[in-house]
Formats: C-alpha cells, structure tokens, sequence
C-alpha cells in the first residue's frame, strides 16, 4: 500500500451547494453548504441537509422518500460515489458544486436510494470486485463483523479502521497474485464499460492505455482526458498499481472518460 | 504549464461568484505545491509523482472553500441554538419582548380558545360532581344489597354443605344397595340357571316314572293273569279229586258234614278264649316277615322284606293255604291296612317311599301314591276315599283316592313310626317320643302326649275309646282317646321290644292285649286286671324276635310273625 497516495485520495473533497426548489416557497431558503468527501454517498448528508431546511421553514415538511436530487436537469444516481458524479458530470471549473434539492414530481424509473440500501450496494460491489481479483477467498473468509466495520469506518470517515480490514482484500505476491482488475470506465450519457482485465500483457504490467484498448477500441488519445479522483492519469501508470492504492473504497477504478471540445 | 494557466482563471470566476452570493469579504489563499522527491525508478517515479502533484493541485483548488464552508457550518449551528432560546424567553417574559402581530394575534386565538376550554371543563366538572354524588348513593344501596346478599350466601353455603353430607350418605347408601343389587342379580342368575336345570330333571324324571309305572302296572297283571289261570286248574283238580272221593265214599260223606255243621255252629263268637298252645307254624315271606292281618275270619295277610304281600286262607282244624302273592313294591313292605266294606283293598307301605293298593279279590294292583321323600313306615284308610301315610322323612301325608294326588301335607318334625285312625281324627307315634293328635283339617297337631320311649306301636280298641301303646322303654300303655289319660300300664321282667317297628294288639272283645318280645316270647296281659296271663314260647319262635301281632276276629286265635320266615297261628 503506498499510504501517501491513499491518505491524499481518501482526504479529497468537493464544495456542495445544496439549494430546495420547492413551488409552495413563498420566500427563498438559504442553501445549504457542505464539504463532501470524494469517496462517500450523497445518502450521508441528505438528512442533514433536509434537517437544516426544516428548520429554517416551520411550514415545511419534507418527506425524505420523496427527496431526489438534480444537476444541470439531470437526476443525480445517488447510489455511485460523490468524486464519480462530479468527475462525470462536472463540465466547468467553477465552484461549489450546485445541486437541487426536489421533492416533487421525481422522474420515473429513478430509484430513491436510502442508508440501508446504498450499504447493501457498496457490500455488493466489494464482493464482485474480490472476486475478480481472487474467486471471493478473501471475502468470504472475512467474518460478517469485518464486513461492518468497513461500513461504519466509511460512514464515519475513519481511514485507519478501513484500511485496517481493507488491507487484506489488497495484498497481492507472486504466490497469490490477482487474477482480473476491477475497472470502470464511464462516460456521460452512457453505462460504464467493464471487461477482464488481466494484470499483465506480454510478460509486461498492463498500462491504462492497455486496459482502455480493451474497454473502448475506437478512443481517439488525442481528442480524450481519463479522469480518477478529479485527476488525468498518465496513460503509462500500470493498472495493477491503481487498483492496489488509486480504487474507491468499493475496490473498483472508476475512470471516467471526458472528450476535448 | 499550460494546465497550470487554465486553472488559474476558474478560481478567479468562482471567487468572484461567493463575492456577489455571501456579500462576504473573501481572502484568497495561495496554492503551494510540494516539490517531488528524488526519483528511484524512471517509469515508477514518472507516473507516480505526477499523480501525486495533480492530486496536490487538486486538494489546493478545493482547500480556499473549506474555512468559508466551516464557518457557515457553525452559524447555522448558532442559529439555531438562538432560535430555541427565543422560543423559551417568549414563553416566560411575554411582555418583556417585541413579537409580531402574526405571533400576537396568533396568541389571542389560543387565549380565546383557552377560555372556551375552560368554560367547558367547568360544566364537565359540575356534571362530574352531580354524577360523583348519584355514584355514592348507589354505592351505599350496592353495599347494602351486597350485605344482605352476603347473609343469603352464607345461608345457602351452609345448606349445601348440609346437602353435600346427606349426598354423601345417599351415595354410599346407593353404592351399598348397588353392591347387594349386584350380588343378588348373580345369586338370581344362578338359581335360574338350577331352576331350569331342576325342572327339565323333574319333568325327564317324570315322564320316566310313568313308563315305568306302566310297565310294572303291565307287569303286575300278566303275573296276576297267570296266578289265576293257576288257581283255576288248581281247583278245577280239586273240584275233579273231590268229586272222585265223593264217589267212593258215598255214605262216610255225608257224615263229615253233618260234623262240619255241628262246628261251624261251635265257632260262632261268644268271647275271647286264651291261646294256649301253637296249632301252625309256617314259612310264610323270605326274610322277615314285618306284618300281619286279618282280612276277614278265614283269611290273612303277611308283609314281607321280600317286598311282597301273601294272602292266606286259614282252614278248620289249623290248616293254612297260601293264596297269592301280591308284588309291585320295590323295598319292604312294612304295614298293611285293609278295606273290605266297600272295594275290598289291601293297603301296603314301603319302604321304596311309596303306597299301594291292591284289589284282593283278582289281586290287581290299583293304585300308588308317591310324595314321601323316605321310608313310608305305616299307611291307614282314612275317612272316605281317602289315605293317610306316615314316614321317615317326618312328614304326614293324606291322599285322594279317586285323583290319587296327595290333598295335604304334615310336618309334625319327627320320624313317624306308627300311626292310627279314629273316625275323623287319627294319632301318630313318633321317634320323639311323643303321641301327636290330628283332627285333618288343621296343620297344627291338635294334642301332644309325651311318652317314656320312641312310639313303635299303636292299637285302637274295638270300641275306638281307648288306644293301647307300645314304646320302646319296654311297656305299654293304654290310653282313653278323649282324655288322652292314662288308664293302665302293662310290663313284664323279660319282655323287650325288638325294634322300632314293632306291633302290639287288642283282643275284639278288649280281654287281654299282648306283644311280642325280642327273644321270642309273646306276651299276653290281661286288659283290666293289668295281669300277666300268659307267655306262649313252646314250639313257636324260638328266640326270633316277633315283629307283629293279629287277633282273629272271632276272638279264638292269635297270629304272629318274626324276623326270620315263621309265621304261627296260636289257639
């Protein structure tokens, strides 16, 4: 584990700027300002947010099922982590990050994500990620108490509880090496592209530019930035080395794609 | 550094945007951006550090908002912590603070609405006591009731406690009754059972003892039949014999019968005469011979323990002729009677528990009577058409002729060993010692007379007013039949009685009375004088005990039996 990079991915943050739309307001409410985390869910700081707009409106009363959130006109998947939100749907530089807070009329097919269930999806995607990497031995050896912790440890911002039990699903030597890479690639508008990834090619350690012939075959390099964590990765780091210290707290490397205008 | 450029200008436009929102004073914070180490590995040292600078680009871009975003974070914090504060003040010092007249007139419609409230819980509160004073008064009417229903519980506790013992009683009674119920339907049962079994063994034993009755009643007069048809050669040789004699002796004849009127006018009855000596001595049943009696003057009959009764003609000049032999019985015969007035019958008791009767003119038997449940000891006609038997099994029965079913029977409680009758009363001697005195219509003996010894022997008078008594304590007695007292008592040093059977007798012209003794004397007393007259022993018995005794009934002769064949006629 290179704890420098680690410590700097898990540190990162994003300004928000959370602001109620609501056609019964006579007056306008204040917005709601906050420093997110890039690795965590915008499921955290919801109840915050409706709490202080309760507050500053009596007359208010906001059914947190109902919530939704909104960029630009386009609803917010609240269930992927705040850093690949904004890394894919961020197009200025420009701060903080303003986002609508809806309680109406929400899209169809949207689906409200709470506490539990956003848990239940991160828990999922650590397992498909170690499988990738080892057919799930190291996650099922795990007891159902580890699996808490790195819950908890993510919910409440502690680094060293985390990589205390994450640490475990990142070992890898020569005798238990990892067999696939867990890799994302998005691209707005668009699902993500995932594919077997295996750690090296042709005796050599396998490049991101490698790993994105694979996901995408017709990218341009010119015309294209691949973002992680709110920065371009050269396209000469080696795969295996993002996985171990540049992933999400999922395991996975969400890369995002973003075209030159 | 054209990247570097680009990020400049951004910062700038956002600066200038909080600017214009918060109307906040903003200090910009310069970026620093660390300096990478020295490189161990071009690849890894490329690719690694250059991330780590854009990483540290990043970090410093987004680090200017984190004081503004803090210091937002605790004045809203603040805020609220004044908001609640104010909240609490207003309610404590209303007058002391500036509301708005949104607040106040909100305020006046709580107080409005305060005071209906109040007027309402006041009317509810009267209510309430009016409903709190008519709840006490049926309190006090409850209580008194539960009293007075508390006295009856106890009353009706202390009834069903009374009723729960006698219950109890009645359940055991029942249980006691059931049980015996029980017991009794199983004894019941059983005696059905035996009842059932009895009568098919009476009716079976019936029907067998009127085929056997037949058979013997067949028997008997076959037998009859070819004794008769015997007589009749017998005598129609002799009549053949006689007349032949009579032929010959034509002249001598006539003299016999002129003599032979000339003694039958000598024998007519003038008194009676003391026997004197023995004139015939005959083998007359086989075994004893436990009767004897006369039928008429010229005829006599003995009972035997070869179960058959003889009929004998008692000829001039002490010769006797048998004439028949009357059978049927099964055991002994142990007493004869006889009825020659109307049907001319001969009574005989046996000891195969029965009675029979017998026609002494063709010797056909006529009837039995059956019942006694023993030894039938003596049997008498009795009244008219009727029979009166005694036994061993200590009962007396009386019998109808004609029906030939027994009409009554008697207990006297004792084994009946002689017994006599009198016109409409008859007397029984019994093995208690005792003389028991019957009128027939009554179940009840009408007198009782204690004797010395068991009765073995009765004899009436020919007057029928005095009964002569034989008892085993060796005497005898002579009794009036009125007054059933004792006239006279006749003993002798060796005379012993032989038995419980034996008989005594009365000379028809009340002379003299004798009985026979166990060693073979008879002795014959005379009836007034209680003296005794004579013994007769020579040629006659010798030392057989003598059963019974028959006097003639012309006065001139006696007749006696003992235990062993002989019969001897006395004169």
């Amino acid at each position: 584990m290179d704890y420098e990079v680690s410590r700097k991915v898990w540190d990162a943050k994003v300004p928000v700027e959370i602001t109620l739309e609501s056609e019964e307001l006579a007056d306008p409410v204040r917005p709601y300002y906050t420093m997110l985390s890039r690795c965590s869910y915008f499921t955290f700081v919801l109840p915050k947010a409706v709490q202080m707009f309760s507050t500053n409106c009596p007359n208010l009363s906001i059914d947190l099922d109902n919530v939704w959130l909104e960029y630009n006109r386009m609803p917010l998947k609240t269930y992927f982590p705040i850093g690949v939100l904004f890394d894919l749907l961020k197009e200025d530089e420009s701060l903080p990050w303003r986002i609508s807070l809806r309680t109406k009329n929400k899209p169809e097919g949207l689906s409200t994500v709470n506490r539990d269930m956003t848990q239940t999806m991160f828990m999922q995607a650590v397992k498909e990620a170690d499988y990738l990497k080892r057919k799930g031995d190291m996650i099922n050896c795990m007891k159902s108490d580890d699996h808490k912790q790195l819950w908890s440890a993510l919910s409440q911002n502690q680094f060293d509880a985390f990589w205390s039990i994450n640490r475990k699903l990142m070992e890898c030597s020569d005798s238990r090496p990892f067999l696939l890479l867990p890799i994302r690639l998005y691209e707005r508008g668009k699902s993500f592209k995932q594919a077997p990834i295996q750690p090296t090619t042709s005796g050599h350690p396998t490049t991101l530019e490698e790993a994105i012939k694979i996901l995408d075959s017709d990218i341009d390099y010119n015309d294209a930035k691949f973002i992680c964590h709110g920065i371009q990765i050269p396209l000469d780091t080696p795969v295996l080395w993002m996985t171990r210290n540049f992933a999400y707290p999922d395991n996975f490397v969400h890369m995002c794609l973003e075209r030159k205008r | 550094m054209t990247q570097e450029g680009t990020s400049s200008s951004p910062i700038v436009d956002t600066v200038s945007t909080i600017k214009e929102e918060e109307a906040l004073v903003l200090e910009t914070v310069p970026s620093t951006s660390s300096l990478p180490s020295t490189p161990t590995s071009p690849i890894i040292c490329d690719f690694r550090n250059e991330i780590l600078s854009r990483l540290e680009d990043a970090s410093a871009r987004v680090r200017q908002f984190e004081p503004i975003f803090a210091a937002y974070s605790d004045l809203c914090e603040e805020l609220k912590n004044q908001k609640k504060q104010r909240s609490g003040s207003v309610v404590h010092q209303d007058g002391v603070f500036d509301v708005s007249s949104a607040q106040l007139e909100a305020l006046r419609n709580e107080l409005s609405e305060v005071y209906k409230k109040k007027s309402i819980n006041d009317q509810a509160l009267l209510d309430h006591k009016k409903e709190l004073e008519e709840s006490r008064r049926q309190l006090l009417i409850l209580q008194t009731q539960k009293a007075s229903l508390e006295a009856e519980r106890e009353k009706f506790m202390r009834r069903i406690a009374e009723l729960e013992v006698a219950l109890a009683k009645v359940t055991e009674e029942k249980t006691t009754i059931h049980d015996e119920w029980l017991a009794l339907n199983s004894s019941c049962l059983k005696l059905n059972e035996k009842l059932v079994e009895l009568d098919q063994d009476r009716v079976a034993l019936i029907t067998r003892i009127r085929d056997l009755q037949q058979q013997q009643a067949t028997a008997l007069n076959d037998e009859v039949d070819r004794h008769a048809a015997l007589q009749r050669r017998k005598i129609q040789e002799d009549i053949a014999a006689a007349l032949a004699s009579t032929d010959l002796e034509g002249t001598s004849g006539d003299s016999e019968k002129d003599e032979s009127n000339s003694k039958n006018c000598a024998y007519m009855p003038i008194g009676d005469v003391l026997p004197e000596r023995q004139c015939v001595k005959f083998e007359a049943n086989d075994g004893e011979v436990t009767d004897v009696i006369f039928l008429k003057e010229t005829m006599a009959a003995t009972a035997g323990s070869d179960k058959k009764i003889i009929l004998w003609r008692c000829m001039q000049g002490g010769r006797v002729q048998r004439i028949a032999a009357l059978t049927g019985c099964n055991q002994t015969v142990t007493r004869l009677d006889v009825n020659m007035e109307d049907e001319k019958m001969i009574l005989g008791a046996s000891n195969d528990h029965t009675v029979r009767a017998w026609n002494v003119e063709n010797q056909r038997m006529m009837f039995t009577l059956s019942g006694h449940g023993d030894k039938v000891t003596v049997a008498r006609f009795y009244c008219n058409q009727q029979v009166v038997s005694g036994s061993y099994d200590r009962m007396i029965k009386t019998w109808d002729i004609r029906s030939q079913r027994c009409t009554k029977s008697l207990f006297p409680g004792s084994t009946v060993l002689d017994l006599i009758v009198n016109r409409s009363i008859f007397i029984s001697g019994h093995f208690d010692k005792k003389l028991r005195v019957w009128d027939g219509r009554t179940a009840e003996a009408a007198h009782i007379v204690e004797m010395g010894g068991k009765v073995t022997g009765l004899h009436r008078t020919s007057d029928d007013n005095q009964l002569l008594v034989l008892s085993r304590d060796d005497t005898l007695s002579l009794l009036d039949i009125r007054s059933l007292q004792q006239i006279h008592i006749y003993s002798a040093e060796q005379f012993r009685t032989a038995g419980d059977s034996v008989r005594c007798v009365v000379s028809p012209a009340m002379t003299y009375c004798a009985a026979g003794s166990s060693d073979g004397q008879i002795f014959i007393w005379n009836l007034r004088t209680t003296k005794l007259e004579k013994i007769l022993y020579r040629n006659g018995h010798e030392s057989t005990s003598v059963l019974s005794l028959a006097w003639a009934p012309h006065g001139r002769g006696l007749m006696s039996c003992d235990r062993h064949k002989t019969v001897c006629y006395w004169e």
